[in-house]
């Protein structure tokens, strides 16, 4: 609510006897002689309270170094897991120089699209945005950087086993990873199909983007337990506006 | 397809919800809490840019496994769910849902495929599906109970994914079969992909909605405000994104999803932010209690006085002297009106809750006036 008197927020609330009210802001009330002392007393000492709980910006980006929480030790196993595997360090710094594509080869947002909307069109806008995304998503989120929460099945495995109580979950990982892995190939044979069709009818985008998917599949087949995604140096995703 | 009517009895109506329980913690601020997680699958679109095809792929494939969940129900944790196609449901059943707070406003909008899964008899748990993620599953409890909310969100995410719960080491692995669960869109760098990147990481929000009717009085809740949002939190209306704050009933949430894990998150809201925001509204209600008697009985009994004698009100002026009268009856100044009473008629005097409770469908100028009928009878002096 606005001051009576000018745009501040009204913070001092007054309800006469014959009914009337008014709205000040601190300055405006004590101008109009209001007694805002005991207000403003009780104010301070809870606003200080809750003014104590806010915490300094982190230094480091590093999401462990600002877990105050006692799972840091899980969360430390868990972000420097990537780069005890032996491959790209999922944190790499994109090349700057790069520039970033306008379109996703896989669902056709456009960069502009995404902002004016904010909204991704698909999984795999994370992976061709990502030179744009990273900074965004740094700074909407408190300056972190990665994930540290929970690791869905499909992604599950025994490095992330290791770092969890779960030491048992690598077994069930192997017999998961040969159904995964089932279904993709099924689901590149169905692609592959889906792709002669469009090549025979002259539909030539469809089949760019078909031919997109059969290699961003077959990638996820080669490698079931990473997501291409999150490795720029070895990105599967074709260049834009590449054509059958 | 469950069938809503069959869903939405007028018994069940008339009880509200069970999130409006007053007998959970902290439930004289907290009305309630609430644990979302947004999930996405592999190899499809997010909702706004799928093909209608892709959607109803989607919703099937979700379909089929929330089936399987309320065939073999996953323990004692969670009521049987049950399906209802949004987009084929009439816009009235579409605003009770909405009013009732198991779709959102967007959700509610669009005849594109949509669904929802609720836990009945309590609907403490209600998945979206083809919203602004594919899966928004949402838990919500009364008071404050975000431990018990997350619990039961993350079974059922877990149960949904094929993963063992995460708070919960001896479980056994879920489901039994390995073919047999949706495979969630993840990067071990972002987390779960969402369609907004503001979701991404843990795609978790947790909400709690505040009623602070005392920091508004005293003009603090701007400080709240200012406080929360320096601390990465959201506040929030009645319906949550987008909508104004009615009655003075606010939803504070946390921004923040990525870096830090979910337990983490979870903690700090609960334990290290929510406490002192409670704590703030019940010293503004003893210092108006103790400094403003007058000025508070005043507000109290006027808003109970409308209320009991109103012949025709608008939801918009019903609210607020729902939220004095709830006020005054913490503070000890109503005496023969319930907590549980005023939660419930917050509810129920929504337009398509009281259309249901009346049984038929009336224009604007009766339901005012059905409206004030139902608050004489629930308020009367006794």
């Amino acid at each position: 609510m606005k001051c009576d008197h000018c745009d501040n927020e009204a913070t001092v609330h007054e309800w006469t006897k014959a009914g009337g009210q008014r709205h000040l802001c601190e300055p405006c009330a004590v101008t109009a002689g209001l007694p805002v002392q005991s207000q403003t007393q009780f104010s301070q000492i809870v606003a200080q309270s809750i003014a104590s709980l806010i915490k300094p910006t982190p230094d480091s980006a590093d999401p462990v170094d600002t877990d105050s929480v006692d799972v840091s030790a899980q969360a430390q196993s868990d972000a420097s897991a990537p780069s005890s595997s032996g491959t790209a360090p999922a944190g790499s710094p994109t090349d700057p120089a790069a520039k970033p594509p306008s379109r996703c080869p896989s669902c056709t947002l456009e960069l502009a699209q995404f902002r004016s909307t904010g909204l991704l069109g698909c999984p795999d806008c994370y992976c061709v945005f990502q030179s744009v995304l990273a900074p965004l998503i740094e700074r909407s989120h408190e300056g972190a950087t990665h994930h540290t929460g929970k690791t869905p099945r499909l992604l599950s495995s025994p490095r992330h086993a290791g770092s969890t109580p779960h030491a048992d979950v690598s077994l069930r990982d192997e017999q998961l990873a040969a159904a995964i892995r089932a279904e993709r190939l099924k689901r590149i044979d169905t692609l592959r199909l889906q792709l002669a069709d469009a090549v025979a009818a002259e539909q030539y985008e469809r089949a760019a983007r078909l031919r997109d998917e059969v290699a961003r599949v077959e990638c996820e087949v080669s490698e079931p337990r990473v997501l291409a995604n999150d490795r720029p140096g070895t990105s599967n995703t074709p260049s834009p506006g590449g054509t059958a | 397809m469950s069938d809503i009517g069959s869903i939405f009895t007028s018994r069940q109506i008339a009880s509200g919800a069970s999130w409006l329980s007053t007998d959970a913690s902290d439930s004289d601020v907290v009305v309630s809490s609430r644990v979302r997680l947004a999930r996405n699958l592999v190899g499809f679109p997010f909702p706004k840019k799928a093909s209608r095809i892709q959607k109803q792929r989607v919703l099937d494939l979700i379909r089929t496994r929330t089936n399987r969940l309320a065939r073999t129900g996953p323990g004692d944790e969670s009521a049987p769910l049950a399906w209802i196609d949004v987009h084929e449901s009439t816009q009235a059943d579409r605003m009770l849902m909405v009013e009732r707070h198991l779709i959102s406003k967007e959700h509610a909008q669009g005849d594109s495929p949509r669904a929802v899964a609720i836990s009945l008899p309590d609907e403490r748990v209600s998945i979206m599906v083809n919203e602004e993620d594919q899966i928004r599953l949402q838990v919500m409890c009364p008071g404050l109970q975000l431990g018990s909310a997350f619990a039961q969100a993350d079974l059922l995410d877990s149960l949904l994914g094929g993963l063992r719960p995460s708070d919960d080491p001896s479980r056994p692995p879920v489901p039994d079969d390995t073919d047999d669960f949706l495979p969630f869109a993840f990067s071990h760098r972002f987390g779960y992909l969402t369609a907004c990147p503001t979701n991404v990481g843990t795609g978790m929000r947790v909400s709690v909605m505040l009623h602070l009717p005392a920091l508004r009085l005293t003009g603090e809740i701007e400080k709240v405000r200012r406080a929360t949002k320096d601390m990465n939190m959201a506040v929030r209306g009645y319906y949550g994104e987008g909508s104004e704050a009615a009655g003075d009933f606010f939803q504070i949430s946390n921004q923040t999803t990525l870096g830090k894990p979910e337990r983490v998150l979870l903690h700090e809201f609960e334990r290290e932010i929510l406490p002192h925001v409670v704590e703030y509204e019940r010293k503004a209600r003893a210092f108006m209690a103790a400094k403003r008697r007058k000025q508070t009985e005043d507000a109290v009994f006027r808003a109970l006085g409308t209320l009991r004698y109103a012949r025709r009100i608008t939801p918009e002026e019903a609210l607020p002297l729902l939220s004095q009268v709830r006020l005054g009856i913490l503070a000890g100044l109503i005496t023969d009106v319930k907590v549980s009473t005023v939660n419930q008629l917050v509810l129920l005097t929504q337009p398509q809750h009281l259309q249901r409770l009346i049984g038929k469908e009336l224009d604007q100028d009766k339901r005012r006036e059905a409206r004030a009928d139902l608050l004489r009878d629930w308020l009367k002096p006794v």
